[in-house]
């Protein structure tokens, strides 16, 4: 289907370009150009670049190509090409356009280069801290085959570490609790993986598990992912449960079910939205209201975000008189953009490229103040043109006597002295 | 202000005769004469008025000498730790002696000058000059270092060059002469400060300083022992008896009575007391021989006990320098410390020789500075022309100070002159030579001041010849006596000049002589003859010379203060008794004839004779010039005229005459008449001995004394007889009486000069023309740089230029230039201002680089 | 769909592009070559951005039109005053550069 979509475009546009050349009416060329740009958005769309293919359609299409069929018309000139002087320039180019071809589709069209894949990108990786005894100031490091890498400081309990990117290879994650002692645990990094460490569960020896996340783009509109983590007690599978909205007590659904203890739910994709969450032990009901025996935790009005990856942790909290309760740690991190999208490109344009973005609309000012000052009409200022006085009096005919050595005027004035010795200009 | 601060004043001693030449150089031309020479004269006499504080304070303080660091000149040159000389002045009874004559016999002088130079246009140069003169031979004789005393020599050679040539602006070729006059003093002079100079440089290799004394430093140790020349019952004296009632006895004995004993050895007072007492006991027992340290120990505290009861700081007073490590004595303590130990070797890198053989070479060189500046032979010859100068300058220069600074640099190192055995012969022979030789010539010379020059080389030849038998405080004696008589005689002389020129204006009416008209006393151009001339011819003014004592005669009636301080003069340097001269003359005799009995001395004897016989000529030659000068009759109009000088003139002139005879009374070897009551015996020499550490005196010879007295009285009858009457010498050339060989070779100097001219000038000159024409001229100029190296030079510019320059350089770079210019006349077909072409080369362009692109990725394995 | 398709279209149509920029005289239509040339790199940038999954190439893109806008209209400019003093557009005729 593609490879039909493409030769349907890439027709069109040859068939455009080929009008453009070979038309003698300037008019019909300039269509030949519009038609061959509009193929081009066609091909843009597919290469899955829809802002450019509207953009080329606008910008190109419209308002460039109006204006050289503008200009055309306004001058007339429409069929104004003459005859050839320089006979030897299209053989020539000819020659030297047929070789640029050849140097590039000849490599191409025999696979001949090396299409170089991207590398995969480094491995991220956090932390999060949800271990309920070992205290705030944790200090955590990854202790690679090279080196080690400090991943965060001074960590608190619910908090969590920025993203790390590391070489990808096999770790060791130590994890340091103020006076308490290290606790390690291997890790294995591969290329292009997100991966959270996660420290839970309660006593001096928490376990320490990686949940790998998916940073990639959300493909369903205005939704977030979200995964459930259990980390509140090794007896309790828990499921995430709808616990109602204000509307419909009964308008309940599950959205992560009977997850075991230490291990992540399956993603699950929610549109954007505040949602009233509730944590139950055992499994979740998509008809039942869970016994309010059974909810470990509530989030009440909990906002998710679009374009957001949510990783939700639940864990045990020690309370003051030594009892734990279940505790929500929700962290969000945002997702990647679609491909092509505008949202991907203004983010790209108002970050990475935001000085060229500038440059480009000085640029766009000065070419408007350019346009404005070369087609304005040139008033000719006559008056000050009589004051003038010429400053070169010397006759023509004089300059050529002296530099001949003949008198070309009979009565010519001589020239000053010292002008003899002056070399002739050289050309 | 207390008399322990007296020794300060000697900064000012040097301080006011430079600030006075300061003032006459820098405003004496808008000064008036009398200005002029009251600002030099009352330079020059408060100098003599500190010298004299001095004196008071070496009396009060039992001669305790001192080292004075005057203010804002310490560390004078300091180079890192191991070159430091200091800027000190060494008061003690040497010194002072020497600053007692030359401030007082140059302030009489000063006075004598403002009548002498009254009317010169250069007035006030020549004071400025006379005081800068004095604040130079003031540094030389009170530095405490050898350096300091090198640029006093060098400065007293300056003035003495600046005032010899003084009339160098005199017309019709005298000025010529004067001026050479004073080139060869100073040429002459620059021998001699090879030698010093050459000292000085062995002195600091070998001792590491040049400081004669360190302050605190005791320069008499054996004094500590008492002196026999002490005065009689005085404590020194006491102890002196009793060191020799008894020398058997432990000398602890001597330290058994502290206090008469630090009486004798030197008063806790004054600075440099307080100096000496600064060292600690502690440092007088690490630093003090083991043997000698409990003594010093001792007899500090005795002194603190006697003198200083009640006061908290210890007053020790040392009477010697044991305490003191050897590096921080000066060169004397060091010598005499160093000779104690023997066997002390100079190490000089290559070679190393032993102390006393360093000793030798170093007062051999000395001995060449001292001869230079105190015109011994072979470098007296500058002294008779150096009579160019004005007589106020032959007088306090040439005469009584300057002259005498060789012989007191050896008097300073008599530490040396009496360990060198070798050098003191040598002195001997060079002093006496000098001795007989100049007198001899002296009695030739018709010219009144060349009389008195040679006359002068002939008494310094006596002051070495002293210093080289040992008779230091005899040559000092003899050095001061004769700065008076012969002070006195030239000024006398110069009273005789100036009375026959006036009278030969007065004779010749008021007519211009050619001489600056404005000056009343146009006299002094003839005085500047540097030559005996033979005044032949009479008959023209202009070469009249007043000098010339043939054109004199019979002035004794016209100038009688003049004949009578002149006699006086005479007489005192023929050594007749009881005048100064005979003192000294008899002591310098004395001691050379008793170095020979006693210490079987061959040089005592040839001492002993030569300057016996040169007493007898300085007799004869004086009473000579009385006869030609004042006896007899009038030989010229001049002499008839001749007019009495006036009182700023004669009053110095008795003066003098005054100090003549009585100079000598100050070392009476006996009692005599009632004198010794005043003066008491040995009172120089034990002076002396407070400084000069070899001084001595010998017993009174009578015999010796009365054969001389006889021989001069003897001299003096001859030469009455040769000389004396009414005869006239007036216009008969080479009248004179002894018209003998001898006489012509006394008349003729005995050729020295020819000699000099022949042995040193022609060879010099030879040597000169054969550098500038053969080697400079020829060789240099003609050869090398014409030959090799303009020629050379200009066969390499030849090759670079032409071949290289027009032919390589410019035919590349003309080449590139046309190379260039063709291909831009091809190049710029192509650039035809066609817009396509310019795409196609574009074009080009990317292709090119399209495949420069493409080529590294070109998969070759498939 | 293979990026090297996209390529190959890309280089024919910069190919036309440069025929059209030597063939043609009439300035204005050099100009609409000049134009084909960028978007035939347009096309190559926006197909590699796709191979490579980068925005960097879209953002390229986005800059060449935008370039190129102010590029025609200071261009077409430049033309209409030529054409106002020397009363052609054939680039032929524009030889004020001529060295």
């Amino acid at each position: 289907m593609e490879t039909v979509l493409f030769g349907f475009g890439a027709t069109i546009a040859l068939v455009g370009a080929i009008i453009m050349l070979s038309s003698k009416n300037a008019v019909h060329s300039a269509l030949g150009l519009v038609l061959t740009m509009g193929a081009l958005a066609f091909l843009f769309l597919l290469l899955n670049a829809p802002f450019l293919a509207m953009i080329q359609i606008t910008v190109y299409a419209g308002a460039i190509m109006v204006l050289f069929i503008f200009v055309i018309m306004l001058l007339g000139a429409d069929k104004l090409d003459l005859r050839e002087r320089f006979p030897v320039v299209p053989v020539l180019g000819t020659a030297l356009a047929s070789a640029m071809f050849f140097a590039i589709a000849t490599p191409l069209l025999t696979n001949n280069i090396d299409l170089i894949e991207p590398p995969p990108a480094n491995p991220q990786v956090r932390f999060v801290h949800a271990a309920t005894d070992i205290g705030n100031n944790v200090a955590v490091t990854l202790d690679g085959a090279l080196r080690s890498q400090p991943l965060a400081e001074g960590l608190n309990l619910r908090e969590v570490s920025n993203f790390m990117t590391v070489a990808p290879g096999d770790y060791t994650v130590s994890i340091t609790p103020e006076g308490g002692a290290t606790l390690t645990s291997p890790i294995s990094l591969t290329a292009g993986s997100v991966q959270t460490i996660v420290a839970y569960g309660t006593g001096d020896a928490p376990s320490i598990t990686v949940v790998p996340e998916d940073l990639s783009t959300v493909q369903e509109a205005r939704s977030s992912r979200v995964i459930v983590f259990n980390a509140f007690d090794p007896d309790i599978s828990i499921s995430m449960v709808n616990f109602g909205s204000e509307f419909d007590e009964n308008d309940t659904a599950t959205y992560a079910n009977n997850i075991p203890y230490g291990t992540a739910s399956e993603t699950t994709t929610l549109i954007e939205g505040d949602y009233a969450l509730a944590f139950v032990r055992g499994e979740g009901s998509s008809s039942v209201n869970p016994g309010i025996d059974n909810v470990l935790a509530r989030e009440e009005a909990y906002e998710l975000e679009r374009d957001q990856s949510k990783l939700i942790v639940l864990f045990a909290e020690r309370q003051v008189d030594g009892s734990i309760r279940a505790s929500v740690d929700p962290l969000g991190v945002m997702t990647r953009p679609s491909f092509g999208g505008p949202r991907a490109i203004g983010i790209e344009l108002f970050t990475t490229y935001m000085l060229p973005f500038q440059l480009l609309a000085v640029l766009l000012l000065a070419a408007m103040v350019g346009a404005i000052v070369l087609t304005r009409h040139a008033v000719t200022p006559v008056k000050q043109r009589v004051n003038v006085r010429r400053r070169v009096a010397r006759p023509l005919t004089n300059v050529i006597a002296s530099q001949t050595g003949h008198q070309v005027v009979d009565d010519a004035p001589q020239l000053p002295a010292e002008t003899d010795q002056r070399e002739p200009s050289g050309d | 202000m207390h008399m322990d601060t007296y020794p300060q004043l000697v900064t000012l001693v040097i301080l006011f005769p430079a600030i006075g030449a300061f003032i006459n150089l820098f405003v004496g031309a808008r000064l008036t004469e009398k200005g002029v020479s009251a600002i030099a004269t009352i330079a020059a006499s408060l100098a003599f008025v500190v010298s004299f504080l001095l004196y008071l304070y070496l009396v009060n303080s039992n001669y305790q000498g001192a080292v004075v660091n005057p203010p804002l000149l310490d560390g004078w040159i300091q180079i890192g730790d191991s070159v430091v000389i200091p800027w000190q002045q060494r008061v003690d009874t040497l010194s002072v002696t020497m600053m007692l004559v030359v401030t007082g016999i140059g302030s009489l002088i000063h006075m004598y000058a403002a009548g002498y130079m009254h009317g010169d246009p250069k007035y006030h140069r020549f004071f400025a000059y006379l005081n800068m003169f004095l604040a130079f031979m003031l540094i030389l004789v009170t530095g405490n270092n050898f350096l300091m005393m090198f640029v006093g020599w060098e400065g007293v050679g300056l003035c003495s060059f600046l005032l010899i040539g003084f009339w160098f602006d005199k017309a019709k070729g005298v000025g010529w002469r004067n001026s050479n006059a004073a080139r060869k003093a100073f040429i002459v002079n620059r021998v001699g400060d090879f030698g010093l100079l050459m000292a000085i440089f062995l002195i600091f290799w070998t001792f590491g300083t040049l400081d004669y004394y360190r302050p605190g430093e005791v320069a008499n140790p054996e004094l500590a022992e008492g002196s026999k020349y002490a005065p009689v019952g005085s404590p020194a004296y006491l102890l002196y008896q009793e060191e020799h009632k008894s020398e058997t006895e432990a000398p602890a004995e001597g330290e058994a009575t502290p206090g008469e004993h630090s009486e004798a050895a030197a008063t806790t007072e004054g600075a440099t007391a307080a100096e000496a007492t600064t060292t600690t006991e502690g440092e007088s027992h690490a630093e003090g021989a083991a043997a000698t340290e409990g003594e010093a120990h001792a007899e500090g505290e005795a002194a603190a006990e006697g003198e200083e009861e009640g006061h908290g700081e210890p007053a020790v007073v040392y009477v010697n320098n044991d305490h003191i490590a050897t590096e921080q004595l000066g060169v004397f303590g060091q010598t005499e410390r160093l000779l104690h130990e023997g066997e002390h070797i100079v190490d000089f890198g290559p070679f190393s020789l032993p102390f006393e053989t360093v000793l030798v070479l170093i007062t051999l060189f000395m001995l060449l500075g001292a001869a230079g500046k105190s015109a011994q032979i072979p470098l007296f010859v500058w002294l008779p022309d150096a009579m160019a100068g004005p007589t106020p300058v032959s007088a306090l220069i040439h005469a009584a100070t300057m002259v005498t600074a060789g012989v007191y640099m050896m008097v300073r190192a008599n530490v040396w002159y009496h360990e060198a055995e070798l050098t003191s012969v040598v002195v001997t022979l060079v002093g006496a030579g000098t001795a007989i030789m100049a007198g001899f010539v002296a009695i030739g010379q018709w010219d009144i001041k060349r009389v008195l020059a040679y006359s002068t080389v002939s008494q310094l030849g006596f002051m070495v010849a002293a210093v080289g038998v040992g008779a230091y405080s005899a040559a000092v004696f003899h050095l001061l006596t004769h700065a008076f008589f012969k002070a006195l005689l030239f000024l006398g002389s110069g009273s005789v000049i100036h009375g026959v020129e006036h009278g030969h204006h007065l004779a010749h009416g008021k007519h211009g002589h050619g001489h600056d008209d404005h000056d009343p006393h146009p006299v002094h151009g003839e005085n500047a003859h540097g030559h005996d001339a033979h005044a032949d011819d009479h008959a023209h003014d202009d070469d009249f010379d007043p000098q010339d004592m043939r054109n004199m005669g019979g002035l004794w009636r016209r100038m009688p203060v003049t004949y009578l301080t002149y006699l006086i003069g005479t007489l005192a340097l023929a050594g007749i008794f009881p005048l100064s001269g005979f003192w000294s003359k008899d002591e310098i005799l004395a001691d050379s004839w008793l170095i020979g009995l006693e210490e079987g001395a061959l040089h005592g004897y040839i001492a002993f004779g030569v300057l016996f016989a040169a007493a007898f000529l300085t007799a004869f030659y004086m009473w000579r010039q009385i006869e030609l000068v004042f006896h007899g009759k009038p030989r010229t109009e001049a002499a008839r005229k001749a007019p009495e000088s006036v009182w700023l003139m004669t009053v110095p002139l008795a003066l003098l005459a005054i100090g003549s005879i009585l100079a000598g009374f100050m070392q009476l070897p006996r009692p005599f008449f009632f004198l010794d009551q005043i003066f008491g015996t040995y009172h120089f020499v034990y002076w002396m001995q407070q400084s000069v550490i070899h001084s001595h005196a010998p017993a009174f010879q009578l015999g010796i004394a009365l054969l001389a007295t006889a021989s001069a009285l003897v001299a003096i009858f001859l030469a009455r007889r040769i000389y004396g009457g009414e005869k006239s010498l007036v216009g008969e050339e080479n009248r004179d009486p002894l018209e003998s060989p001898i006489w012509s070779l006394a008349n003729a100097r005995l050729y020295w000069d020819e000699f000099y001219n022949r042995a040193f000038e022609r060879p010099f000159n030879a040597m000169a023309g054969f550098l500038a024409n053969t080697i400079d001229q020829r060789f240099w100029h003609g050869y090398f740089h014409n030959t090799v190296i303009r020629d050379g030079f200009n066969a390499i510019g030849e090759i670079l230029s032409k071949p290289v320059d027009l032919g390589v350089i410019d035919g590349t770079v003309n080449g590139i230039g046309r190379v260039t210019r063709w291909l831009s006349s091809k190049v710029r077909l192509i650039q035809a201002g066609d817009v396509r072409v310019y795409a196609l080369s574009l074009l080009l362009g990317v292709v090119v680089v399209i495949l420069v692109l493409l080529l590294p990725l070109l998969n070759t394995g498939g | 769909m293979q990026t090297e398709w996209f390529i190959l279209l890309s280089v024919i149509l910069f190919t036309m592009g440069v025929l059209g920029v030597l063939f043609r005289r009439n300035a204005i239509l050099v100009f609409m070559s000049v134009e084909l040339m960028l978007n035939a790199t347009n096309l190559a940038l926006v197909a590699f951005a796709h191979q490579w999954g980068s925005e960097a190439g879209h953002l390229f893109v986005f800059f060449i039109i935008t370039v190129a806008a102010a590029e025609v209209a200071v261009g077409l400019a430049l033309i209409v005053a030529i054409f106002r003093t020397k009363h052609s557009i054939n680039i032929d005729d524009l030889r004020q550069m001529e060295g």
